[in-house]
C-alpha cells in the first residue's frame, strides 16, 4: 500500500494561501498598470497645459 | 481557484479599458478647451494690435490731411499759382494711394488674424467658429468736408466683442468671448470672458 506524500496534498490552508497570493498579485499588477496610466495621463496633461498661450489678466496698458 | 482567477481577469481588463477611455476623454476635453482658448487669445490680441495700428494710422492721416488743407486752399484760391496746384494734386494723389494701401493692409491683417486663430485651434485638433466678427475690418473712410478727399477714417463698431466657440458644438459647449476695450491711455487691449 502506497501512502500519498504529505507535501503533495493540498490542505485547505494551502489552498487559501495560494488563492490569496494569486489575487494579491493580480491586484498589484492591475493597480500598478492603473497608476502608471494615471501618471502618464497627468504628465501628458501637464505638457498640454504648457501649450496654452500666455494671456495677461492684468490691468490695461 | 483557477476558475476564480479566470473569472476575475475580464473584470480587471475591463476596468483597465474603462480607465484608459476616461483618461483619453479627459485629455481630449483639455485639448479642445486649450484649442478654443488659444484661438480666442490669439484673435483678441491680434485684433487689439490691429485696432492700435488703425488708430495710429488714423492720427497720421488726420495730421497729413490737415496739413494739406493749406495747399488745397491755395490751389482753390483766386490767385492760385501753378506750384500750388501741382503740389495739391500730388499731395491728394499720395494721400488717396496711402489710404487705399492702408485699407488693403487692414483687410489682409483682418483675414490673417482669423486664419491665425483658426490654426491655433487646429493645432489642438479642434475647429472654431467666430461669431459677431464682421467679414471686413470695422473701419470706413469718410469724405473730408474741406477737400473732399476720402481719408477721414472712422471706426464702425463701438464695442468689439467676438464669440469664439467650438464648431460643431458637443455636449459641453466650449465658448469664449473676446472683448476689445480702450484703456484710459488710449490703447486698445483685449479681455476674455467665459461664454
Amino acid at each position: 500500500m502506497v501512502e500519498p506524500l504529505e507535501g503533495r496534498v493540498k490542505t485547505k490552508g494551502t489552498f487559501l494561501i495560494e488563492g490569496f497570493l494569486v489575487i494579491w498579485l493580480l491586484v498589484a499588477v492591475i493597480g500598478t498598470v492603473h497608476l502608471s496610466l494615471l501618471c502618464k495621463t497627468q504628465r501628458e496633461l501637464k505638457v498640454l497645459q504648457e501649450k496654452r498661450l500666455h494671456y495677461s489678466r492684468e490691468s490695461p496698458p | 481557484m483557477q476558475v476564480l482567477v479566470l473569472l476575475s481577469l475580464p473584470v480587471f481588463v475591463a476596468s483597465l479599458a474603462a480607465s484608459l477611455d476616461l483618461y483619453k476623454e479627459v485629455y481630449r476635453l483639455e485639448e479642445r478647451t486649450i484649442g478654443v482658448d488659444n484661438a480666442g487669445i490669439s484673435l483678441a490680441s491680434a485684433d487689439a494690435h490691429l485696432f492700435n495700428h488703425f488708430e495710429k494710422s488714423k492720427r497720421t492721416f488726420d495730421r497729413l490731411e490737415t496739413a494739406h488743407h493749406i495747399v488745397h486752399l491755395c490751389a482753390r484760391s483766386a490767385v492760385a499759382t501753378a506750384a500750388c496746384l501741382k503740389q495739391d494734386v500730388a499731395l491728394e494723389k499720395a494721400l488717396t494711394v496711402s489710404a487705399n494701401l492702408l485699407w488693403k493692409s487692414l483687410q489682409i491683417k483682418w483675414t490673417k488674424n482669423l486664419i491665425a486663430a483658426q490654426s491655433e485651434a487646429i493645432k489642438r485638433r479642434t475647429t472654431v467658429c467666430i461669431k459677431h466678427r464682421p467679414r471686413l475690418p470695422p473701419f470706413e473712410r469718410g469724405v473730408c468736408e474741406t477737400c473732399s478727399l476720402p481719408v477721414k477714417w472712422k471706426q464702425t463698431v463701438r464695442r468689439p466683442l467676438w464669440e469664439v466657440s467650438e464648431c460643431p458644438q458637443r455636449n459641453a459647449p466650449l465658448v469664449i468671448q473676446t472683448l476689445l476695450e480702450k484703456s484710459p491711455s488710449g490703447k486698445w487691449w483685449s479681455r476674455l470672458r467665459e461664454g
